[in-house]
């Protein structure tokens, strides 16, 4: 809320010249009793005076007329990849008339800048726009988030110099601020109902419902047709299925593997958090775990307001950071992984995105293939990874749909290939 | 970023300023050139030389083009100007034979240069040499200034002109001096790059700082001008070869000789008898109240074969004589430096005897480099003959009002007054003068410094209040007042006897340089008296001196004073040349310009305090909304009462009096109102369109009641002790 301001003032070699040399040649016309000397002395010393007295006035005069400074970033969070904008607006507090003069002067001579962090830049100069009006000065430039996580923006800094280029000052107007990222997200919505539809379809094997615990819901790509609600669809016009009520509440739990290299931990992250986002958006309750997320006991989220829950889903991988090693990264996953067995809901969803495994993990996921609803990514460093292609074998052994993935595929491919086509040799 | 697109363009319009800077430059060269129509001509050329430069910057973007197109200019200008045949016809175009010629009209203006005594006449190679040095100046300046945006920088070139002034000590304009400074002020403000929206540096800006630093340097510098270290440096002595040669003049002033070039020699003498007590080289009448200037008639010359006196001197043969032979060495001058008693002289070259002024001239001849010698009765007057003149005012209308005219703005009527009260006991003419003298010597009146207050039209009247001077003060307020009481009376110009240096000769220098007045006595001629304290001049001349005839001049009735030095060359008062000279002034007068700096210099103290004090208030900025007064509330509760940030408001409250139920406390009813509206009033803000109708101020308040009541209710003491016992009354009280 408060805000202090800081001035940089920062005297220029000129200055610096200036002020030495005019200290030497006065001294000098004094010693040789020289009055040119004198006066031409006092003279340089004065320039810098007066610099000083004219930065005093000027960066205290700003301070008074524009004492509001606020900065808005659209959209907040930003996300990785998608263009992001940011604008700082100083404005005046006073809606006078009579100063509108000399606040139109300020703004006029004034340069404004910010300092934004690479990341958040995506390591581009940026070209700002500068509007002034008697009202407010403000800055607006472009932001092109290259890394999930939070960074610098800010504090915005106002320059301002007096004619004789002597001084100048950098005034920090409002806060400095770290800005969300969220990690890049790629839209599996098309496939999500297949996921969630496919396991309906595995319940539904065992079990046949009672009317009474039919719902209806719209439906969706992948729905099992005979379980159209006809008379419904007629009423309303557009096709309704009837939903077992605790299957159409079935939650997910997405187990995430962290990576050691920077580039495999935002993709693995991504890959998770599109996975989650997707399964939100159709409707159910997820939790991310891994990492260490599992620190805390994590609920599901999104079984009141999914929208809520993107937010909340999206803040939480903001935080992620690689483990500092691949036992630290194990010890997470195995604790992520029990966390998910302990109170593993009947039906639930289960999709991993894992580095090729230890045998203590492969263990460890083992009896949760068993339901049936386990898909697994294993991120392999190449086409050619033994490693992670064992470890897909293994997994597919318990019961996992698993397919391997380097950080270069397309996660909707891959996603569409692992659901739709079932087991996937 | 934009410095890219505005930096491109060098600044054209700061040209001319750089072109008003150098043409200010002139005014350093005051005391050496007389001003006159070639002024006309130097603008006029310069003039062009600015437009064809920035023209070329309006058109180029090239650093140094212009700058060279100014180059070629200056010389294309030059050569109609200057550049003349060999028939003097006038050369129009840079053929060979013109650009030969210009160069030649320069080469000339050096030798005019060293061979014209300052005040120079400017003639057209002089002015070709003059434009030449501008032209060099103004194209570098420019360059740096405006190609490189170097302003700064460019006042090592600027400052050229003024280095004369600065080295030689001339007396400049110092209203000039801070319009240059001005300019080149303005020039660090044109040539600085833009910021903000501006296209181009601001005039009106630039003209304010410049306007703000000429009067911060005009306020200031006076006061550092004679004050503390004045003079500490010594001078370089340079070597003979490269000495600046001493031209005592009296346009050129003579404190430059007294100072500047102290040291230099003037001249060396070998006397075969007694040193003579000063050398002289022009006496003058004309004095218009704050300057001595030649007269323009001087009565007529004759040969110098004879005794060279303006009265006739009878027996000369029979006189006690001493020959002095002289050799001058760094003196350029048209008047021979002579003793002031009569005497014959044997000199090379045209010379001759000007009687009125009792001078030797020359108009073809220098002094520079001269031999000669002459033989003077040194011992010539004697103060019982010039006291047995008695009243010796019979030649006095012969003279001429010349030498007893007192200019118009002077304060005649005050001179008269003091002289008659300092003569008032004296019977003769002599005892006049002495009195005067003595009058003048008192170190208890006056004191002697180089450093001197600028003065009006009326110097005398301004050396009389203010007490301080050197000898040309001294001398002109002796000769003020002797031509008040009607005793014709001249200002004499020349040199101390100097000091002996190896193998008998004497050496006089520069330094050496003095005035002193000189009265008449009818019988007898002009009489030297010496009224300058001793730092300067030497003892007072043999028969002027009451010490030596003490018992005579007690008739007189002059007080002497007791601490005045009879030693040569005794500083009159240790203090009389500290710097202190305007603290140590005379209570009655009251040093301005001081008083000024000071007053202004605490006005600028206690408004950058000022600032300060509010600056560390105001750099808060808040602005206190309904949140900030239910944050601040929040943050007043006591932890366990601290409401989550996901309730809302009205949740808050709940939340808040269930926290102290649970203690067993319980707010009082209007408490509890003020906390339920407080919240309303929050969610108001939060949500509704039109905000909340509660004031803020109010709110504040609110907030503060609650935290107490609060506090109260769950008996904490001042110190935040629990108090069950008084929590527990406190709330049976509420219940």
């Amino acid at each position: 809320m408060a805000t202090r301001a800081k001035s940089d003032t920062v005297l220029t070699s000129r200055g610096i010249g200036l002020s030495a040399s005019g200290v030497v040649v006065g001294g000098l016309g004094v010693g040789f009793s020289a009055p040119p000397l004198v006066y031409i002395g006092v003279a340089m010393v004065s320039v810098v005076a007066v610099s000083g007295l004219w930065m005093l006035l000027a960066v205290n005069s700003f301070l008074a007329e524009f004492p509001y400074a606020r900065r808005d970033v659209t959209p907040r969070p930003l996300t990785v990849g998608v263009p992001g904008r940011v604008t700082v607006s100083i404005s005046s507090a006073s809606k006078r008339r009579s100063g509108a003069k000399v606040r139109r002067a300020l703004t006029e001579a004034l340069d404004i800048r910010e300092q934004a962090s690479a990341e958040l830049t995506g390591g581009l100069g940026t070209k700002a726009t500068v509007s002034r009006t008697p009202e407010k000065l403000s800055l607006s430039y472009a932001l092109l988030p290259a890394r999930r996580g939070r960074w610098p923006l800010g504090p915005a800094l106002v320059h301002s110099s007096e004619p004789l280029g002597i001084l100048w000052a950098d005034t920090s107007v409002g806060p400095a601020e770290l800005i969300p990222v969220w990690p890049a997200i790629v839209d599996l919505s098309a496939t999500a109902g297949a996921l969630m539809g496919h396991s309906d379809r595995v319940v539904l094997g065992a079990r046949s419902p009672s009317p009474d615990d039919a719902s209806l819901r719209e439906y969706r790509e992948g729905d099992d047709l005979r379980r159209v609600h006809w008379p419904s669809s007629a009423r309303t016009g557009t096709m309704q299925v009837r939903s077992d009520e605790r299957a159409g509440r079935r939650p997910a739990t997405i187990l995430l593997d962290t990576p050691l290299a920077a580039d495999a931990l935002e993709w693995s992250i991504s890959a998770a958090a599109s996975i989650a986002v997707s399964v939100l958006g159709s409707g159910h309750p997820v939790r991310l775990l891994g990492g260490t997320l599992t620190n805390e006991r994590r609920r599901h989220l999104g079984k009141q307001h999914p929208e809520e829950a993107r937010v909340e889903l999206l803040n939480q991988t903001i935080d992620l950071v690689s483990p500092v090693s691949r036992f630290a990264a194990n010890a997470h996953l195995l604790r992520a992984i029990n966390h998910a067995g302990d109170d593993l809901v009947q039906g639930e969803i289960l999709v991993g995105v894992f580095e090729p495994l230890d045998a203590a993990c492969l263990e460890a996921l083992a009896p949760l293939g068993q339901t049936g609803h386990a898909w697994a990514i294993i991120r392999a460093n190449s086409d050619g990874d033994d490693n992670a292609a064992h470890c897909a074998t293994a997994l597919r052994r318990s019961g996992w749909r698993a397919t391997t993935a380097t950080s270069s595929a397309d996660l909707a491919e891959i996603w569409a290939i692992l659901l739709t086509a079932g087991d996937i040799e | 970023m934009n410095d890219l697109i505005r930096g491109t363009r060098a600044p054209w319009y700061a040209t001319p300023v750089v072109a008003v800077a150098v043409l200010l430059g002139f005014n350093g060269l005051t005391t050496m050139i007389l001003w006159g129509p070639w002024l006309v001509t130097a603008v006029v050329l310069m003039a062009v030389v600015t437009v064809a430069i920035s023209v070329t910057r309006m058109v180029t973007r090239s650093r140094l083009l212009p700058s060279l197109i100014g180059a070629v200019v200056a010389v294309l200008v030059s050569i109609p100007a200057f550049a003349r045949g060999p028939q003097g016809q006038v050369r129009y175009f840079p053929t060979p034979s013109g650009l030969r010629d210009l160069a030649r009209a320069a080469r000339d203006g050096i030798h005019v240069a060293a061979t014209t005594v300052a005040p120079a006449e400017i003639t057209r190679p002089l002015l070709a040499l003059i434009m030449a040095g501008a032209f060099a100046i103004f194209l570098v300046a420019e360059h740096l200034a405006v190609s490189w945006r170097a302003a700064a920088v460019s006042g090592i070139v600027l400052i050229v002109p003024w280095m004369p002034a600065i080295t030689l000590q001339n007396r400049v304009s110092v209203r000039m001096l801070l319009a240059a400074i001005a300019c080149w002020v303005v020039l660090l403000a044109l040539t600085k790059r833009p910021t903000g929206a501006a296209a181009r540096p601001s005039t009106l800006g630039a003209v304010t700082a410049a306007a703000a630093t000429i009067a911060l340097v005009a306020l200031v510098t006076p006061s550092a001008l004679g004050g503390n270290g004045w003079g500490l440096i010594p001078r370089f002595t340079t070597p003979n070869g490269l000495d600046a040669t001493t031209r005592l003049n009296l346009a050129l002033d003579l404190r430059n000789s007294l100072t500047a070039n102290s040291s230099s020699p003037v001249m060396i003498y070998v006397s075969t008898g007694k040193k003579p007590d000063v050398f002289r080289l022009y006496t003058v009448a004309n004095f218009n109240g704050s300057q001595w200037s030649l007269d323009e008639t001087d009565g007529g010359h004759i040969p110098i074969t004879s005794v060279l006196w303006s009265n006739p001197v009878p027996d000369w043969n029979s006189h006690q004589l001493d020959r002095v032979d002289v050799s001058i060495q760094g003196l350029i001058s048209d008047h021979l430096p002579l003793p002031t008693v009569p005497r014959t002289i044997d000199v090379p070259g045209s010379w001759m005897y000007s009687p009125s002024q009792d001078v030797v001239t020359s108009s073809k001849d220098k002094t520079n480099g001269l031999d000669y010698s002459f033989s003077a009765d040194l011992n010539y007057f004697q103060a019982d003959t010039l006291r047995g003149l008695g009243s010796a005012s019979s030649d006095d209308a012969r003279l001429g009002q010349n030498y007893v005219n007192i200019p118009a703005d002077a304060a005649g009527k005050r001179f008269a007054s003091l002289a008659n009260e300092i003569t008032a006991k004296a019977t003769t003419r002599y005892d006049q003068a002495l009195a005067l003298q003595e009058y003048f010597r008192d170190p208890a009146n006056f004191t002697y410094t180089t450093s001197v207050d600028p003065s009006g039209s009326d110097s005398v009247s301004v050396f009389l209040d203010k007490r301080h001077g050197y000898c040309v003060q001294f001398a002109s307020g002796m000769i003020m007042l002797a031509r008040s009481i009607g005793i014709p009376a001249r200002l004499a110009i020349g040199f101390l006897p100097g000091k002996p240096s190896d193998g008998g000769a004497s050496v006089i220098r520069g330094g050496d340089a003095h005035a002193w007045p000189e009265l008449y006595f009818a019988g007898a001629g002009w009489v030297r008296f010496e009224p300058t304290p001793a730092i300067q001049t030497g003892a007072r001349p043999r028969y002027a001196d009451p010490l030596a005839s003490a018992v005579d001049t007690g008739a007189g009735g002059i007080t002497i004073p007791t601490a005045a030095p009879s030693g040569a060359h005794r500083p009159v008062d240790p203090g009389g040349n500290s710097p202190s000279i305007v603290v140590g002034a005379p209570a009655g007068s009251v040093p301005w310009p001081l008083v000024i700096t000071l007053i202004v210099l605490a006005a600028i103290v206690l408004g950058g305090v000022s600032w300060w004090l509010e600056r560390k208030r105001a750099d808060e900025w808040h602005e206190i909304t309904p949140e900030t007064v239910w944050a601040t509330l929040r943050q007043g509760l006591p932890p366990d009462a601290v409401w989550p940030l996901s309730l809302t408001p009205a949740e808050s409250v709940d939340h808040v009096m269930s926290a102290l139920a649970a203690e067993g406390a319980y707010l009082p009813r209007d408490i509890v109102t003020k906390f339920t509206e407080m919240s309303d009033a929050v969610a108001d803000y939060r949500y509704a369109p039109t905000g909340t109708s509660l004031e803020v101020d109010k709110i504040t308040e609110w907030a503060g009641d609650i935290v107490a009541a609060v506090a109260q209710a769950r008996g904490l003491d001042s110190r935040g002790r629990p108090v069950r016992g008084a929590a527990q009354a406190g709330s049976q009280r509420g219940a």
